[in-house]
Formats: structure tokens, sequence, C-alpha cells
């Protein structure tokens, strides 16, 4: 019934999204910006104060006499590059939880992925004597086992209908509560053992380095790539299940694949610098402030987001109390569940938890 | 395209059959009506067709191929439906859900073409929305947003087309506009099925009426041969005497105009 017509460049434009397009790349701009202050005050605030000049030095034209770029390097940039890698998976994680489900109070954390994968870790190390660095395959098997039980018991819950945004996050926290006791548990049945992870067991990013992330990006890669192809049918699938099966999605396939994804990314975090929560969950919220959610770009935004946003707490973490250095996961989780809190209340008051 | 359903029985559980051995055949350039009470199974024919559930026994082919074989892009090439309750997502544009209607038309890393735009468009035209392409779904009326949902239905471009109650929250001038749509959509060569509720216009527009009632079809043919007092009473259990000429009539319970 339609012939084919070129088309008038107005008429393109009214076809993407209600937020201009200057919105989004405004927004890409700012966020760069931003990520570059962060990471130049980053590396030069510490122990010994780096001029700039003397990070672009060390970056670009590397001297092996001068000492103050052997810190840049070797310490400050793995532990920013660190953070924003994890920040960035993280928050796709997030992004992609959130467009799947439709919820904006989805994230690895709120799901009890993470818990369940650090659980699993720390039964690795305990029983089987793997080392703190090869635990991804236990935190990956915890986070799926974790993720499923949450989505089961949310499955469950939705039969009976009360406010269906906050049972699968409800799930989700007693999912989390088990495993975070069951992990304290089995850690007092030898604390010696496990007197080196307890860090870990926050979040922290100190000990992470490039070793690590050599070890995590191919896997990495792989997840963010495969989660990015899966776009477009999560677009369809924001009009719900029956329609984008109607319009031609294989919604089981599509679920089960970006799930899978969302837990690797969640289970490669873990794995490197422990259960950092809440980036997942604030990161598509400021995303939709430059883009919308149908397309790609969010996704995109989010990465950006999530390495910003980790980077700028590890920043924090590192300043608040200097010369000590706080545990980075303690400053995204306060950070994070104030959010939480505002979200929560401004939903309930808008009446948009049904 | 024909889309034959053949010998299909659905039911929930071992014993709530809803659908009971169904044989129908859909022809390409007919507009064929589907009517019965609520709960005779009409929608669940629908959502059989389109695998949202799955057949307890028989078969649904297009042109003699098994649904069931075909990939769910395949199919969304071929039949499309506008379903009676789709929930629409509050934060999308009129544009981007048209757009998802070019979904099944994607390769792995092909985006949305100028065609598959000019295609979204022309769709929106048709449906009068073109005012509305930005505006947000949420901020549109009931009859919008099921004009929203046609013009997505119609940039999937599916040689068979499947009508749950395509009139539902519409006004009168625009239910009629629909209803043309659809036999505009048969006298191309489509295969168009509409479940409504309306007599006057399933007598009106259907060049073949079906009646469902009692897990079977209770009746199909011409809409003057099927729609009768008899047909009335028994499956709609309504007394009715039909008002009007030849051409064009009403059933009107017979207690009004005793």
């Amino acid at each position: 019934m339609f012939q084919r017509i070129s088309l008038p460049s107005s008429l393109s434009r009214s076809l993407s999204s209600v937020l201009p397009n200057y919105r989004f790349l405004g927004g890409v701009f700012l966020l760069t910006v931003m990520l570059l202050l962060v990471a130049l005050t980053h590396i030069s605030i510490g122990a010994r104060p780096i001029v700039w000049a003397d990070i672009f030095q060390a970056i670009f034209a590397f001297d092996n006499q001068q000492f103050v770029h052997h810190i840049v390097i070797k310490q400050r940039l793995p532990r920013l590059v660190v953070a924003m890698a994890c920040g960035a998976m993280l928050g796709l994680a997030g992004f992609s939880a959130q467009k799947m489900f439709q919820n904006p109070l989805v994230s690895s954390s709120t799901l009890g992925v993470s818990s369940g994968a650090v659980f699993f870790s720390l039964c690795a190390i305990y029983f089987f004597n793997v080392s703190e660095n090869d635990i991804f395959i236990p935190a990956f098997i915890g986070a799926s086992v974790a993720g499923v039980f949450t989505l089961s018991m949310t499955e469950m819950m939705n039969r009976s209908s009360i406010s269906k945004n906050l049972h699968i996050v409800l799930a989700g926290s007693l999912v989390s509560m088990l495993f975070s006791s069951l992990s304290s548990f089995l850690m007092q049945l030898d604390p010696l053992r496990f007197a080196n992870v307890q860090d870990w067991l926050l979040g922290d990013i100190s000990p992470a380095d490039f070793t690590d992330l050599s070890r995590i990006y191919p896997l990495a890669l792989l997840a963010i790539g495969v989660l990015l192809s899966q776009g477009r049918s999560l677009d369809v699938m924001i009009m719900g299940e029956k329609q984008a099966r109607s319009a031609g999605v294989n919604v089981t396939r599509t679920r089960n694949i970006t799930l899978l994804c969302i837990f690797l990314l969640a289970s490669l975090v873990v794995s490197i610098v422990g259960p950092i929560g809440f980036i997942g969950l604030v990161v598509p919220h400021i995303s939709k402030l430059f883009v919308s959610e149908v397309g790609n770009k969010g996704a995109w935004l989010s990465m950006l987001i999530g390495g910003l946003l980790l980077s700028f707490s590890d920043l924090l973490a590192r300043i608040v109390i200097a010369p000590k250095v706080l545990i980075v996961g303690g400053v995204s989780a306060s950070i994070g569940s104030i959010f939480f809190l505002c979200l929560l209340y401004f939903m309930v008051r808008d009446k948009h938890m049904s | 395209m024909t889309l034959k359903i053949d010998n299909v029985s659905f039911a929930y559980q071992t014993d709530r059959k809803i659908l009971d051995a169904i044989s129908l055949t859909f022809e390409p350039g007919k507009f064929y009506v589907i009517i019965g009470q609520n709960g005779c199974g009409k929608s669940t024919l629908f959502n059989l067709i389109m695998r949202h559930l799955s057949l307890s026994s028989g078969k649904i082919s297009i042109n003699g191929k098994d649904l069931q074989q075909l990939s769910f892009k395949e199919q969304a090439q071929s039949i499309s439906v506008l379903s009676q309750s789709m929930p629409l997502p509050e934060f999308m544009t009129v544009a981007d859900m048209v757009m998802q209607g070019r979904f099944c038309y994607q390769g792995f890393f092909s985006r949305f073409s100028a065609e598959d735009r000019a295609i979204a468009e022309q769709a929106m035209q048709k449906m009068q929305l073109t005012e509305l392409a930005n505006k947000r779904l949420s901020a549109l009326s009931g009859g919008q947003q099921q004009r929203a949902r046609m013009a997505m239905l119609l940039t999937q471009q599916t040689d068979i087309v499947l009508l749950d109650e395509p009139t539902t929250h519409l006004d009168l001038k625009h239910q009629y506009m629909l209803l043309d749509l659809g036999r505009e959509l048969a006298e191309q060569g489509k295969t168009v099925v509409a479940i409504l509720h309306d007599m006057t216009q399933a007598a009106l527009y259907a060049d073949h009426v079906i009646v469902l009632a009692e897990q079977k079809v209770y009746a199909q043919g011409t809409a003057q041969s099927v729609i009768t007092d008899t047909m009335m009473q028994h499956v709609f259990h309504v007394n009715t005497s039909r008002v009007g000429n030849e051409k064009v009539g009403l059933h009107v319970p017979t207690h009004l105009i005793a």
C-alpha cells in the first residue's frame, strides 16, 4: 500500500525520539569533560600531589627516571582505569536491566546478583581453595543462581499483585540478605583465611590493576557487545512481551541473553573489585536526562556515566578523610542508597508504583 | 496469503476447553469478521495464531506452511495483529512506537533505513497521527493510542492482518475510518480478519462472517445468511427482530419494539 517515497528532512527528524539530538550530543560532551576533570583530579590528588603537566608527560612521554611518572602509570592510572571500566560495565548492566524489566528500581545489586556472586566466591575460596584471583566462575554461578532465585520469587509474588515494581526489588533484597548472611556465616568459620578479602567484600578498587583487567576484558567486551546487539529487540519489548512477539521478537531468547550478559558483567566486576552497589541503579536515570530509552544511545551513554560515577566515587573515597582512604564500595553505596530512597519517595508521590 | 486453521483445539487445563476442533480458512482479498459472546474463544484464536499460546492439537498454516516452523521474525513479516489491550509504554513517542513495526525487516547489524522511516511516516499520515508524532504515548487519548497501534500494524506491511476489536476506544468517525481501512486492505489482496461486537458493522463490512459459540463454529457465510434472529437468540441469548431493508438491517431486541 505504500509506494517508496524519499523523505524530506523535516519528517525524518520528527521520527527521532522526543529529546532532540543536541541534547544527546550536549550530554556526551558535558559528561566527557566531567570525566576528564575527575580523571585528572583523581590522578593528581594523593599522598604526593602531582601537577597536571606531569600527568600528561607521564602518559605521552614516559621517562623511566622520573619517580612521579612511575606513580602515575603504575599506581594511580590503573586504579582510575579499573574504576572507569567497572563503572561502565555496571552502568550498562543497570541500563539493560531497567529497560528490559521496565522498572526504574532494578540493577545488579537490587536483584541480589552481587551478593550471590560474593557468596559463591567465598565458598570457592573456602571449600575448594580457589585463589582470590580466579573467582570469576564461582562469582558468575552465584550471580546466576541469585538472579534466577530473585526472578522466580518475583514471578510467585506477581501472581498476587500488590505493587509489581516493588516485588522484584523486595525479592532481590531478600535474596541479597540471604546470601550476605550465608557469607558472614562462612567467614566466621575461618576468619584468618578470609582476612584479606574483608575490603573486597565492600567493593574495593585499590588492589586491582591492569592484570585484573586483562583477565576479564575479553568476556567483558563480549558481554557488552552482545547487550548492545540486543538493543533493538529490547526497544520492541518495551511495549510488552505479547506485542514484541507479534512484531517478530523472540522474547524468551532476548530475555535469556540479556539476563546472561547482566549476570556476566556483574560477576566480572565482583570478581575483581567486589560488590559495588547502586552504580547500575543510578546510571540509567541520569542517562534518561539526555537521551530516550529507545535506541542504543542510552546504552552507550550509560557506560560513560557509569565510568564517571565510579571514578568520582573513588575520588571521593580518596579525599574525604585523606590521608586515609575510604573503601569505594561504601561511598558508592551511600550515594546510591540515598538516591534510591529519593527515587522511591518520588515514585510513591507520583503513584508510578503499579 | 491463505491462513488455514486446521482442526485446532485449545484448553487451558484438560477440563477447560476453549476451542474444540475448529477448522477455518481465510483467503486473500476478503474481509472476515468473527463474532461471538465474550469468552467464546475469539481472542484465544488470535493468540494461538500469534503463538502467544500453544495449540493443544491441530495445525495452523499459512500458504500450506506450518506456522510452528517459522521464526518469530518470519511470522511477523506475514501476520500482524491489532491487540485489544496492548499496554503502551508511557515514555515512548508515537513515532518511536510506530517504527517498531519495521523490526521484523531488520538484519542483525542493519539500521532503520530511510525507506523504513518513509513507511512509518506514511502509516502515521494514514492514521492521522502526523501532528502527534513526537507526543508521548501517555499524552494521547484512548482513541489516539488505538490509532497509533494501527499505524504500527500498517508499518509491518503483512499479507495477513488480524484486528481484535479494532473499534474499541474509537469515536464513531474513526471507527468507520478503521473499518474502511480494513476493507481497503482486503481490496488490495490482503487477508483481513476482524473480531467485532457490533452486528451492524459486521454486516456492513464483512465478506464472510464466522460465528463462534460453545467452543465450535456455530455458523459461517455471508452476513445475511448468518446474522439472523435465530442466531441472535441461540448465540447471544437475545430475542431480536430485524429492522431495515435487504441491504442494511438492525437487530433490535423484541421487547423494545413490541
